[in-house]
């Protein structure tokens, strides 16, 4: 388990959970984003890369966070691409996310949607940590 | 948690959690279930989730649990809220990201000993006709234009195409077309997940079963509804595919920005709620219909595609192989209903979240020959297991706000049945007792697999026992198709 990023699924009845941590936000972002990807067991597949940008709202860090995974589920399902790269900068009081993404394998598990539930972000130490559930 | 000696017992299938319990609680909390699914319900967060929805603003007692609860985000799988029309709110999450999931049910004459010969091509011919999967598109391709009609007509849009009956309507709930459905405050991104999947079935829970009628408990009932003891028939388990979980994703992100206008504080961000009279309400009703519409023109079409499987299949061995729409139930929607409280009718907005409607005799909008008897509730088992068909009856208007279960319900969380389960060896299994599988993703199965839900017959023997749905007919699965 790296220490200072990551994610790990965690126990959920009937949906799909998992549990991150970050230093910064901008980064805790993107762990969150890996670990959904992680549970969807969605891979890149071998062809071209593609840019796709998201500006987000820069409001409480807990509703970008979910505007923001719900933005990329919505990409991946409707252009069937995913991210391998990520780069979040911040400008006008407002977030730009870039990804470079690729078209993305068959198979894989659906997630419909990025829930609120019990949604915190919280800080541990000097490392920001959340738990989301996904409705599946 | 809730313990267990918090909660009342009121019979061995009736339990009640007052609403002195918590301070915020504006409803006693009914939970019909037996002691030993209540320990388990008791074991995750789904009586408190119940609990959080019994302080939603004009509840009317009582918040009902159904047997098959487990633990949902905001508000728990298998529970009915119903709330006062007048001065009462709407909430999205209470109702759920998929709206209008349902189960929709097929017979045929054909006999399962005529047809077990044909089982494994039937089911690769449904799987190849029905598309499924993450990412899949469907192969009916619409306009805007189209998708607007769509959300204001619902599987009536599917019969002007020819790929519907006026029977199949009747015998739709709604008759597959909820009236104040409209896309005008769908979102952008709503409209470019629904255009590419209509017509599919997604991933996850979702599939088609072909089962055999094992038993018929209910002779008469059985007869109306065309169930033959012996005989295939089909169910198909679908929602609104990413158009719905897209409205609900919106709407929540919106209520959420404009809850400030009407409240101050939320047990749970998944319950916020808008005044059902106010702008942002009504927005959500019609975009929720809408969403109900797609999903009901979907199961439509994907009715549509296994006929078309069932003729490839038999039509050379039979005359027989029309599948004949038994009915077409929701257990993901928010409906206005009249209900008589106090003596007085009064107009409600019920919640159901994972529930199914059980109306019994005489129900409003029950099809001419369902009328007399009550609507068929399609309870299906977990993939492999046992499913069942009901009757809904005149004490669920009384006592569950006219609902009953809608599944087994989980009991095993989907990373710990991967862990204990191996879809490839379950595959195996479940194709040794002569049940074809057709899996876009052994994960998948193995998340799906028998052990991770309870069992459905005790929960159907529960809701039997309380008096709010009656035994019709038991099925056997023999084919099923997943993404």
């Amino acid at each position: 388990m790296n220490k200072r990023h990551g994610f790990q699924e965690i126990e959920h009845t009937a949906d799909k959970e998992i549990e991150a941590w970050a230093p910064t936000f901008e980064e805790l972002m993107i762990e969150c984003a890996k670990g959904m990807i992680s549970l969807m067991a969605i891979k890149p597949g071998s062809g071209a890369k593609v840019i796709r940008d998201l500006i987000l709202p820069d409001i409480e860090n807990e509703m970008t966070l979910v505007g923001f995974l719900g933005d990329l589920l919505q990409i991946m399902d409707v252009q069937h691409l995913v991210p391998t790269v990520y780069k979040i900068s911040k400008s006008k009081g407002r977030k730009k996310v870039e990804m470079e993404m690729k078209k993305f394998l068959p198979g894989g598990r659906e997630i419909k949607a990025v829930t609120h539930h019990n949604l915190r972000i919280i800080q541990k130490g000097y490392l920001l940590h959340t738990q989301v559930v996904f409705d599946v | 948690m809730i313990r267990m000696d918090q909660i009342e017992k009121i019979s061995d299938f009736e339990w009640v959690i007052s609403r002195k319990f918590r301070g915020d609680m504006l409803a006693d909390v009914r939970i019909f279930s037996s002691q030993e699914l209540l320990k388990i319900a008791s074991g995750d967060l789904s009586l408190e989730q119940a609990v959080n929805a019994s302080a939603l603003p004009g509840i009317i007692s009582p918040m009902v649990v159904m047997p098959d609860v487990h633990q949902g985000y905001g508000f728990p799988i298998g529970g009915v809220a119903a709330i006062n029309a007048k001065n009462g709110v709407i909430s999205p999450g209470a109702i759920g990201y998929d709206i209008n999931c349902g189960v929709r049910l097929l017979a045929s004459s054909i006999e399962f000993e005529q047809a077990k010969d044909q089982l494994p091509s039937l089911a690769t011919t449904l799987n190849q006709y029905c598309p499924s999967g993450v990412g899949v598109e469907g192969d009916i391709r619409i306009s805007k234009k189209e998708l607007d009609e769509i959300c204001c007509s619902g599987a009536r849009w599917a019969m002007k195409k020819g790929m519907a009956s006026d029977d199949d309507l009747r015998r739709t709930e709604e008759a597959g077309e909820m009236a104040k459905g409209t896309s005008e405050n769908i979102s952008h991104k709503a409209i470019e997940r629904g255009l590419p999947q209509l017509g599919t079935l997604g991933a996850g829970n979702h599939f088609i079963e072909v089962d055999r009628v094992d038993q018929i408990i209910d002779e008469n009932a059985a007869k109306i509804m065309g169930l033959f003891k012996d005989c295939l028939v089909l169910q198909i388990h679908c929602g609104s595919r990413g158009f719905g979980h897209q409205i609900c994703t919106d709407f929540v992100q919106q209520f959420l920005v404009s809850f400030r206008k009407w409240g101050s504080d939320l047990p749970d961000r998944e319950l916020v709620y808008a005044p059902l009279d106010s702008n942002e309400g009504k927005a959500y009703l019609g975009a929720m219909q809408a969403a109900a519409n797609y999903a009901f023109c979907n199961r439509q079409l994907l009715a549509h595609f296994a006929r078309k499987a069932f003729s490839d299949v038999f039509s050379k061995k039979t005359h027989n192989f029309h599948l004949r729409q038994v009915y077409d139930v929701a257990h993901n929607m928010g409906k206005m209903e009249t209900y008589s409280i106090n003596n007085i009718a009064t107009r409600v907005c019920v919640h159901r979240k994972g529930a199914t409607r059980a109306f019994g005799p005489g129900g409003e909008g029950l099809p001419q020959e369902y009328s007399p008897f009550g609507q068929p509730v399609l309870v299906p088992g977990s993939m492999g297991t046992d499913s069942w068909v009901l009757i809904g009856s005149e004490k669920s208007k009384n006592i569950s706000w006219g609902s009953c279960c809608h599944g087994a319900g989980r009991l095993m969380s989907r990373s710990k049945a991967k862990h204990v389960v191996r879809g490839d060896r379950l595959k195996a299994e479940l194709e040794g007792e002569g049940i074809e599988i057709r899996a876009g993703s052994m994960g998948g199965l193995a998340e799906e697999a028998p052990q991770a839900y309870k069992d459905v017959d005790e929960v159907v023997a529960i809701v039997e026992h309380v008096g709010i749905a009656g035994k019709v007919a038991h099925l056997r699965p023999v084919a099923v198709i997943k993404g």
